[in-house]
């Protein structure tokens, strides 16, 4: 790791995770989330010391453990109060659900890939087949790379507001509450 | 979020990012909560993407929609080429020849064969036309009966396979050289016997036509008196159709008479005008028969050398007896034609071993070192021959045998029809090229002493006084009628008009 330890750089993930849980979950729940975060990257990831694999491990543990949170309210009804006897037995397999919600996210986002221009979806396909970004500056041929990087932040706005500002699947139904409404219990 | 990192950040979902990329972009994350914002709301992309099934999905998504699109792109100077409007005139032009070719050749499709009948039409109306008057013009000359004419079909098959020479006869070997030649000659002499033959019968059948020929020729020959050579030719026209009348007679047997074909009705117009004037050919050998010719040609012949009158081919012989043959019929017309003084002249080269003669000296090519000059009196006298040496200055040329040895006097003495010639090579420069611009030969009855004295001659000759007529090997000048000059002078001009 040049320039950043791996100390300095589980400090300042701490600071970023807790900050963007605390916008999302609350206060108290974003700090308890932070520290699950922090506790899976040192418990079982003590030898990832690079900048660039831990950063994104990061993300997918907070991902993860939001996921988590969701779906413990639920089970908890916090959201909505159901009884215990009514909620389904656990599935080992893969949950249909979440399937589903797969299903429908790719939908939504071919729709939405369809209706960009032939250069944002032209980029997006190079993008897919593994292209990198002086790559696909060769295949447009295009003076400067910054060019391609103009581009694809261009066609991203586009698509992310086709996709309804939010590239997850809204995680509660229509008349759940959102997710950074604290419960009163 | 106007940042650098922003730029980069779509590329993040999709794992295209380079190492320095992904350096730059997270440390970046570190200190930037947006930045860190957005790559934590990029992960459910990036997870999405992840899956093989759902990105093999979208991958096939977009491929179905950029696959026409793309391979328009796929040739995007062909479709700027099109763009151009100088492009786009081009192909226009190029689609309006194809148009104009495609229409052309449909015309021609469909009018070409109607527009050719049309032709053939009016060329068939024309021939119509032109063979309704040749019908018209036949009728009134009679037509040989079909025997009469399968007989003189016959005969002159006959005739001119006889004419014909043994090289070319149907199974025939083939003969000497001179043998053939001698065959040509004889052809000629039989040919024109058979036109004195049928000038004789024509004579006898028109009866008073001699008496008004006569006075023709007696016409003729006061206006030759008073008339240059030149200006007699018109009367030219009007000999062509009896001329043609002999050639016709030429071919026909003897006995045709038997059976005679109706002359053409121009033909019996003709024979109520004049009878062509005598030649300066004729009246250079009036007087003189075949038998007295020979003789007279054979002194001649003895006069030259006799290397050189052996060095005479078979084809100079045959011209020797063309020209007796044509001596045959100045022998009957003895009463009308009267002899005239007058010279034959003529150019002589060996050619292979044959001495060849030719009327111009525009026929000799090439060195001219061996080249003479014949000249030929048909009247006993003296012949000098002076050329041009500059400065107005004139020499007599020294004949042929006379060449080697010194000379005892200017003139040559000649007999009658003997031939004498002259050397021309000392005219010759290095290349063979004659040197001087004309020749001048008089003719006296009589020596003269000191002929020229260097000078050109006398000069009181007329030379409009003169006929002349060209041959294919000789060139006859005549003193014209009425005139009774002592001397004769005839200038040969080498000069090229």
């Amino acid at each position: 790791m040049v320039g950043f330890t791996r100390e300095e750089v589980l400090q300042q993930l701490r600071e970023r995770i807790l900050a963007f849980a605390t916008s999302r979950v609350g206060r108290e729940s974003a700090e308890d989330l932070t520290q699950e975060v922090l506790m899976v990257l040192h418990e079982k990831y003590p030898r990832v010391l690079s900048l660039t694999e831990l950063v994104p491990l990061a993300f997918q543990i907070l991902r993860f453990k939001m996921l988590d949170r969701h779906r413990k309210l639920l089970r908890r009804g916090e959201y909505n109060q159901e009884s215990v006897d009514d909620a389904p037995l656990v599935d080992p397999s893969e949950d249909p659900s979440e399937e589903a919600e797969q299903r429908e996210r790719v939908t939504q986002l071919i729709e939405a890939l369809q209706q960009l221009g032939e250069r944002c979806q032209h980029l997006f396909r190079l993008k897919l087949e593994g292209y990198t970004f002086p790559e696909i500056k060769g295949i447009f041929g295009a003076g400067s790379i910054n060019t391609i990087y103009t581009w694809d932040l261009r066609c991203r706005k586009q698509l992310l507001a086709l996709m309804g500002g939010q590239w997850e699947a809204k995680p509660f139904k229509s008349d759940a509450q959102p997710p950074n409404q604290e419960t009163v219990s | 979020m106007a940042k650098s990192w922003e730029q980069i950040l779509g590329g993040y979902a999709t794992d295209t990012l380079t190492a320095a990329e992904k350096r730059k972009l997270f440390e970046a994350a570190l200190y930037d909560q947006d930045l860190f914002d957005a790559l934590a709301d990029e992960e459910a992309l990036k997870v999405l993407l992840s899956d093989p099934k759902a990105r093999q999905r979208i991958l096939e998504s977009l491929k179905a929609s950029l696959e026409p699109q793309w391979i328009a792109s796929s040739h995007p100077s062909w479709f700027k080429w099109f763009r151009k409007p100088s492009s786009l005139a081009w192909v226009g032009g190029m689609a309006a020849a194809g148009l104009a070719l495609i229409f052309g050749w449909q015309m021609n499709t469909d009018w070409g064969s109607i527009v050719q009948q049309q032709t053939e039409i009016e060329q068939s109306e024309l021939n119509k036309k032109e063979s309704d008057a040749n019908e018209d013009a036949g009728l009134s000359q009679p037509t040989p009966s079909p025997l009469e004419e399968k007989k003189l079909t016959a005969k002159f098959r006959k005739k001119d396979e006889s004419l014909l020479p043994k090289s070319v006869r149907p199974q025939a070997s083939v003969p000497p050289l001179s043998e053939v030649s001698s065959e040509i000659a004889k052809s000629f002499d039989g040919l024109r016997q058979d036109q004195d033959t049928v000038k004789r019968e024509r004579r006898e059948q028109d009866g008073g036509l001699d008496s008004l020929s006569s006075e023709i020729q007696e016409r003729v020959a006061g206006d030759s008196e008073s008339t240059p050579v030149q200006e007699k030719l018109p009367l030219e026209p009007a000999v062509q159709p009896l001329v043609m009348l002999d050639e016709e007679k030429m071919e026909r047997p003897a006995d045709a008479k038997l059976a005679p074909a109706p002359e053409p009705v121009v033909v019996q117009a003709q024979k109520q005008e004049s009878l062509p004037p005598p030649g300066a050919l004729d009246r250079f050998y009036a007087g003189v028969g075949a038998r007295d010719l020979g003789r007279k040609g054979k002194a001649g012949a003895g006069h030259t050398s006799r290397k050189q009158a052996s060095k005479k081919s078979s084809s100079f012989k045959a011209k020797k007896k063309n020209r007796e043959s044509k001596q045959a019929p100045v022998e009957t017309d003895e009463a009308v034609i009267q002899k005239a003084t007058g010279i034959r002249y003529s150019f002589m080269r060996e050619v292979g071993g044959e001495v060849l003669e030719f009327a111009r000296w525009e026929q000799i090519t090439g060195d001219w070192s061996d080249v003479r000059i014949a000249i030929e009196p048909n009247e006993a006298g003296f012949v000098y021959v002076l050329a041009p040496v500059g400065r107005g200055t004139w020499r007599l040329l020294k004949e042929t045998r006379e060449a080697d040895r010194q000379a005892k006097q200017d003139g040559i003495a000649v007999k009658a029809y003997q031939t004498v010639d002259f050397q021309l090579g000392v005219y010759t420069n290095v290349l063979g090229k004659l040197v001087i611009s004309s020749l001048r030969v008089f003719y006296s009855p009589t020596p003269v002493e000191n002929f020229s004295g260097g000078g050109a001659g006398p000069d009181n000759v007329n030379m409009a006084k003169l006929q002349i007529e060209r041959t294919d090997d000789s060139v006859y000048v005549v003193r014209s009628e009425g005139v009774s000059d002592d001397w004769l002078r005839v200038d040969i001009d080498f000069e090229e008009k």
